[in-house]
């Protein structure tokens, strides 16, 4: 049995990235780190953050640790080094570096074999290249459950294309969860880099739109149940990509997600009120506009039709939001968004006498930006406010705003306008006592008397 | 109240699987296009075309 042993440790041994198994059975351990710990001080001299590895697993005494010396909790300890570290290389595993430094990890500490999950997920977005093939070639026969589905391109040595990837990700729950905690982890330790995100990104959002095809399948109550647990299963991730402000890839990427969830039908006004709200409180300059765009996706699917408080509070904060939905509105539709908006804008209005809605309101409909239906209820509602203001003096300047607004509207010109004359024509209310209760003449002269 | 019904004229496109696709796998992963690109190509597949009432 002992030559059997050593056999086997010879064969454990020949394992490597970058040499063929003769050559790597054949190197010894000092040899091996000289050549690895080059690559490893090239990446600090690339990105300070790999230092803190320098005393540890590059350490010189690392030479000499044998994993199978160690206690459980000893290896518990070294496999969170040896995790942290591969977080931070995934980065740059197109460099030679990288590759070098990952060697020893592999050869040292045999990542490849107590660490596959994670180091298959580390390299999973370079699974297109040789490197992953190399990568395939190395590991232990029994994959962990949710790599399975690369036993086939284990044993063919040939990378598994992206389709395949996405397909995994539809159909098997422990993978699309590897993959989602695994991007979440890295992004919370600040490891992460844009092709990390673009590839989680894709991948989840293609599979999810898959799941929820998937789940469309038989009776209708089942289909929704099994809609229902689609969404529960991936509202965790969502809530806690939302949640990390300073990581801008990982929001868009759940703003594409919830777009996507939105849209084939699978979010109810509940959930799609909360994801609404979760879009606008984290949200910073450099996911403002993204937000936005996700925001009138999941608008449109509402059923509500006033926005909530907390979203328009938030809304209200955003610097020069009028002309940032204009300048969305030439691509897409955003209606209900905006009409969502101006309706609790109005509310403000009456309720708190709030006037910074007002100009909102006004470009809303200015630019057709509503439907007409849409501007017709606002303006209806707007004289409906003004009809309710009593001559107290804490309503002067309530007044004198909601008087140069219905004028303002009333004299637009186009289309806009034509629908606001439209509507006060149709007003059953008083014009006249409102006009003469307002001190101003809102409707022009153009406009025939009724 | 404001939260009236009104006739609900919204159409979200149907999106086939294939569209989606298209916007992903053009690439290995380093080599997309910045993810905020890719979603605005995503929600634009999922976004009614805009109105066009103030152009008549």
């Amino acid at each position: 049995t002992n030559s059997l042993n050593l056999k086997a440790q010879k064969a454990a041994h020949s394992k490597s990235l970058i040499f063929e198994p003769r050559v790597a059975a054949s190197q010894s351990f000092d040899t091996i780190y000289i050549l690895c710990h080059e690559g490893f001080q090239e990446l600090c001299l690339l990105d300070g953050r790999f230092l803190e590895f320098q005393r540890d697993i590059f350490g010189e005494q690392s030479q000499t640790e044998d994993r199978v010396q160690m206690t459980a909790a000893e290896n518990s300890e070294l496999n969170k080094r040896l995790e942290a570290f591969l977080g931070l290389v995934g980065g740059r595993l197109r460099l030679t570096p990288a590759i070098k430094a990952v060697e020893w990890l592999l050869r040292r500490f045999r990542v490849h074999e107590y660490n596959t999950s994670f180091l298959l997920t580390t390299f999973l977005p370079y699974h297109t290249l040789p490197l992953f093939t190399t990568l395939l070639s190395i590991l232990p026969n029994k994959l962990p459950q949710e790599y399975e589905f690369l036993n086939p391109y284990v044993r063919s040595l040939m990378p598994p294309p992206r389709r395949t990837i996405v397909q995994t990700a539809t159909n098997s729950n422990s993978f699309a969860s590897a993959l989602n905690t695994y991007v979440l982890r890295i992004c919370k330790s600040r490891q992460h880099y844009p092709a990390l995100l673009a590839f989680w990104a894709g991948i989840m959002t293609e599979a999810m739109g898959g799941m929820l095809d998937k789940s469309r399948s038989g009776r209708k109550g089942v289909q929704e149940q099994k809609e229902h647990d689609v969404i529960l299963r991936l509202l965790p991730t969502l809530n806690e990509g939302l949640a990390m402000k300073s990581v801008p890839d990982l929001r868009i990427g759940c703003y594409m997600l919830l777009s996507v969830m939105a849209s084939k039908g699978g979010l109810d006004d509940k959930v799609l009120t909360a994801m609404m709200e979760a879009v606008v409180l984290g949200w910073t300059t450099e996911t403002i506009i993204p937000g936005l765009v996700c925001l009138s996706v999941l608008a449109q699917h509402r059923g509500a039709k006033q926005m909530t408080k907390r979203l328009t509070k938030e809304l209200l904060k955003v610097e020069n939001l009028p002309s940032l939905l204009l300048q969305l509105s030439n691509q897409r539709r955003l209606d209900k968004l905006a009409n969502g908006l101006c309706l609790s804008l109005v509310d403000r209005l009456r309720n708190h006498g709030d006037l910074r809605g007002l100009p909102i309101v006004e470009k809303m409909i200015e630019n057709g930006i509503l439907s007409d239906q849409q501007s017709s209820v606002i303006v209806k509602s707007l004289l409906l406010v003004a009809h309710q203001v009593d001559e107290s003096s804490d309503q002067i300047n309530l007044r004198q705003h909601l008087a140069s607004s219905l004028v303002t509207l009333t004299q637009l010109p186009g289309h806009g306008g034509d629908v606001v004359r439209g509507t006060l024509k149709d007003t059953e209310i008083d014009m006249d006592e409102l006009e003469m209760k307002l001190h101003t003449t809102i409707r022009p002269a153009i406009l025939p008397a009724p | 109240t404001l939260d009236e019904k009104d006739e609900d004229d919204d159409e979200t496109p149907v999106v086939p699987h294939q569209k989606l696709s298209e916007i992903f796998d053009i690439g290995p992963a380093f080599a997309l296009p910045p993810l905020e690109e890719m979603f605005y190509q995503v929600a634009g597949l999922y976004s009614s075309k805009p109105l066009v009432q103030s152009v008549q």
